[in-house]
């Protein structure tokens, strides 16, 4: 393995509650890879606010030049650069302020709350964006509940006259933690990555009003493939490894009489529905 | 990029011993490859390698194999005696190990045990039963001390071609003070899910409990039967947490659906009319 994959090895192992104290230790450890670790490693969004229009927006490696940070509503960056900075192109600038107004809908309906942020780039034969929403529960609302959930969709636009191929890459990163009784603080904490692609006919090149509706499609689609993946794993997966893996409540004697009881009732229903099959 | 980003190598090493002490219960030495290639100088990695194998193995309480014998040895630092040598008390054995390997390398006699050995003796035997009974995968180790016995569980399934590794780990200090009996346990629980992801459950709790007994009979008694109540509870405490998270925390930072319970309209937000986009 080189450096990089050693790299990504690394951050798919450490705990994943410290992953910016841990890609900071990678980056020291190999100061040449910071560009490719920045953008190959997804971090926690920050939310930063923009002066301009008083709304929030969020940071990442995409609208990122120098130490400032493009915000989506005003085109800004912030703090602002003494240089000719990255800006998309005025076609692409067009769909992104379409986008961002989509995408805010998006996230009031399914988080009713949060920020949400999308950025756009140029590509040789295309374009590419980011679709970024972060929701955040700092356990004073009356559920009392601690967690954050980031959502980040790259999306690669390749087209081809009316040919349009997508390609999303989406990294889910969702942290919670509880208090309850008898056990203090339980830490449940990481990221899931996914990625699909699917083919459009673009016929209007002139609105972004198309890509938008095909992209918020895929974005929509793969959150809640992913929501449901988020819960078999967090809440299924690493529960099963606990109870039936490392302590088994109900002592193992017991477990081993439930097991001979259910293989015996799987026996039963089988002759039963042989049964069935026989009427 | 030149050197002007490169830091002193004490605090490269700093970093990487930080990496290791912190790599999931069995990947271990995944950690070491992925380090050792990212800090490209094995002299400095050795420096301090032993004591960081040494320290990861003693925290985690990793289990060794034990040649001729039906259980396995416990690094902990209760038993430890020089960084390469464990008591085994149970076997009443020194065994010498190589922390790299997770080998055995020799064993010699223990040292005569001292004065409560009858108590440890009778108390690890009621926890060989206990963790028996409630721990597919665990192994424990019971010491005598001073002021009385330190209680070491240690359960770990690795599954890594199923991306997922697991450890439970907990540790109770018994001081016994005449027909006074305390019992303070420390739970350690991490789960590593890393298919297509990165997905930890750590979970530290400390608890206490007091009972009164004299005899080692009595001791040991007591022990398998507090330690067995305050360990479900606390599984079952954790088991709570997960229903908290899943139904409130999770369903709260984002919906299923819709509060309209359906997807969303996305020609009709973006104003796409898809007729006239058509030229119809």
């Amino acid at each position: 393995m080189d450096e990089l994959d050693c790299a990504l090895d690394l951050m798919r192992r450490l705990p994943p509650a410290d992953v910016e104290e841990n890609l900071a230790g990678v980056i020291d450890l190999v100061p040449d890879l910071m560009d490719e670790l920045l953008s190959a490693v997804d971090q926690p969004l920050r939310v930063e606010k923009d002066e301009a229009s008083g709304k929030d927006y969020l940071l990442c490696d995409y609208n990122r030049d120098g130490d400032s940070y493009r915000s989506p509503w005003s085109n800004a960056y912030n703090p602002p650069l003494d240089y000719d900075g990255t800006f998309p192109s005025e076609r692409l600038r067009t769909f992104e302020e379409k986008a961002n107004g989509v995408f805010d809908t998006y996230r009031s309906l399914y988080y009713e709350g949060g920020v949400s942020s999308v950025y756009a780039w140029d590509l040789d034969s295309g374009f590419a964006c980011v679709v970024l929403i972060k929701k955040t529960e700092d356990g004073s609302g009356k559920k009392g509940a601690k967690g954050s959930w980031d959502s980040i969709h790259v999306v690669e636009v390749q087209e081809n006259g009316a040919d349009v191929h997508y390609k999303i890459t989406s990294t889910i990163m969702l942290s919670l933690i509880t208090n309850v009784p008898g056990c203090d603080d339980v830490n449940l904490s990481g990221s899931l990555t996914r990625q699909a692609t699917s083919d459009a006919n673009v016929s209007s090149q002139d609105s972004s009003a198309p890509h938008i509706v095909n992209i918020g499609k895929l974005v929509e689609e793969m959150e809640s493939k992913m929501r449901n993946a988020l819960e078999q794993i967090y809440f299924g997966k690493t529960n099963d490894i606990i109870s039936s893996d490392l302590r088994v409540a109900s002592g193992l004697g017991e477990a081993n009489r439930r097991k001979a009881l259910a293989t015996q009732a799987m026996a039963e229903m089988g002759a039963r529905s042989e049964f069935v099959n026989t009427l | 990029m030149g050197d002007e980003y490169d830091i002193p190598d004490e605090e490269k090493l700093e970093i990487v011993t930080g990496f290791l002490l912190d790599a999931p219960p069995g990947e271990f030495n995944e950690v070491v490859t992925d380090v050792r290639t990212l800090l490209g100088n094995d002299d400095l990695l050795n420096q301090k390698f032993a004591a960081t194998a040494q320290a990861y193995n003693t925290s985690h309480m990793v289990a060794v194999d034990l040649p001729d014998a039906d259980h396995k040895v416990l690094l902990t630092k209760y038993g430890e005696i020089s960084p390469s040598e464990y008591l085994d008390p149970r076997s009443a054995q020194v065994v010498t190990v190589d922390h790299a390997k997770l080998e055995v390398t020799g064993t010699a006699p223990a040292p005569a045990p001292g004065a409560n050995e009858d108590t440890r003796a009778a108390v690890d035997a009621a926890m060989v039963a206990y963790v028996a009974e409630f721990y597919p995968n665990g192994q424990v180790a019971t010491y005598a001390t001073e002021t009385g016995l330190v209680i070491c569980i240690s359960a770990a399934k690795f599954s890594p071609g199923n991306f997922w590794n697991g450890r439970w780990r907990s540790v109770w200090t018994v001081t016994i003070n005449g027909e006074d009996v305390t019992f303070e346990g420390k739970f350690n629980l991490l789960v590593h899910y890393y298919e297509d992801g990165n997905v930890q459950l750590n979970s530290e709790f400390t608890t206490s409990t007091e009972v009164t007994a004299a005899t080692p009979e009595e001791i040991a008694e007591a022990a398998a039967a507090e330690i067995a109540r305050e360990e479900s509870s606390y599984q079952s405490a954790v088991g709570e947490s997960y229903a908290v998270m899943s139904e409130r925390t999770f369903k709260g930072l984002r919906r299923k659906l819709p509060v309209t319970r359906h997807l969303m309209d996305w020609e009709k937000t973006a104003g796409y009319n898809l007729a006239r986009e058509m030229g119809s």
